[in-house]
């Protein structure tokens, strides 16, 4: 069985564009998450 | 994250991301996978890979790839509080075949269970690197979105490669969710310890996205396993038993303090609340 995926884009609002760029900008700067599962 | 935020919130961050690099329409699951492959791409180059995607996961089984794609894993990260930038030990992995097949076949299984969630799984993991360790059974990482690290045993039973996929798929969805909304407020805080919390799954002390990651994993593998009638822990080795998940997410509650709301933003908070 398979799921219809049918989507497209949207346009974001500035003020969200804003957000999302300075997120990346900012994680591209801060320290990465490294998550695992460990072994017990 | 499936659980907590639904199918349509969590395809609607996935077209968020997409949107702010691209526009354009997606007929398909593989249009969309690719679209946010694209995405990951840009934001991560040093992960690409001239490999054919397809809407299962793809094993990458060449060593030089292999190696690309674990680089993601060896960033060293202030916030590692157990090694993780030296987990994978070796890229040497015997049978990695066989066990992708046995992740494959999770895969139909969540899909004869729950179709939403396997589309997820299917669009977010576009690679499988088995690699081996002595400390961790696999994992993900926000510097290689997509990329599901994997170290599997023979022990491995069908239902913890279908746990094991929910629970890193929640990661993956939160480092998503993160990349639109944002979740914390100030990451030079997460480092110190006077700002850990008790996480959910390894019970102990540690910064707090790692706590928030456990606690959102914790819940939605007890979900998975509510809605698919696992009346019986023997099935089970990778996770806690129910009754030790149950405990551990209210332990990871209770441990959160107002200096640690204050350090999350309002999307977490309120993931938290109605979680």
């Amino acid at each position: 069985m398979q799921l219809e995926v049918n989507f497209e884009t949207v346009e974001l609002s500035a003020a969200e564009t804003q957000r999302i760029q300075l997120i990346e900008t900012e994680l591209s700067q801060t320290e990465c998450h490294l998550v695992m599962l460990v072994l017990e | 994250m499936y659980y907590t935020l639904g199918f349509k919130k969590n395809i609607e961050n996935c077209i968020k991301l997409i949107s702010s690099k691209e526009s354009g329409k997606y007929a398909s699951l593989i249009d969309l996978k690719l679209a946010l492959g694209r995405y990951m791409d840009e934001i991560q180059p040093y992960t690409k890979l001239s490999v054919d995607i397809k809407e299962l996961p793809v094993l990458i089984d060449n060593p030089e790839h292999k190696a690309i794609l674990a680089q993601g894993f060896s960033i060293r990260s202030q916030l590692n509080d157990l090694s993780q930038a030296s987990m994978i030990e070796s890229l040497v992995f015997d049978d990695q075949e066989k066990y992708a097949q046995r992740l494959y076949s999770a895969i139909n299984t969540i899909e004869s269970q729950n179709v939403e969630l396997a589309t997820l799984v299917k669009i977010v993991f576009r690679y499988l690197l088995f690699g081996k360790s002595s400390k961790a059974h696999g994992g993900s990482t926000s510097n290689a979105l997509g990329v599901l690290w994997l170290n599997p045993t023979d022990k491995w039973t069908p239902q913890d490669y279908c746990e094991f996929l929910v629970h890193e798929l929640t990661h993956q969805l939160l480092f998503i969710d993160e990349r639109v909304y944002g979740h914390y407020s100030c990451y030079p805080e997460l480092l110190k310890k006077e700002n850990y919390a008790f996480s959910t799954i390894l019970k102990r002390s540690r910064p707090l996205d790692k706590v928030i990651h456990s606690y959102f994993v914790g819940k939605n593998i007890l979900h998975y396993r509510t809605e698919n009638g696992l009346s019986t822990d023997c099935k089970v080795t990778l996770h806690p038993l129910t009754a030790d998940l149950v405990q551990g997410i209210q332990d990871t509650k209770n441990s959160l303090k107002p200096c640690h709301m204050n350090l999350m933003t309002d999307r977490v908070n309120l993931e938290l609340a109605y979680a």
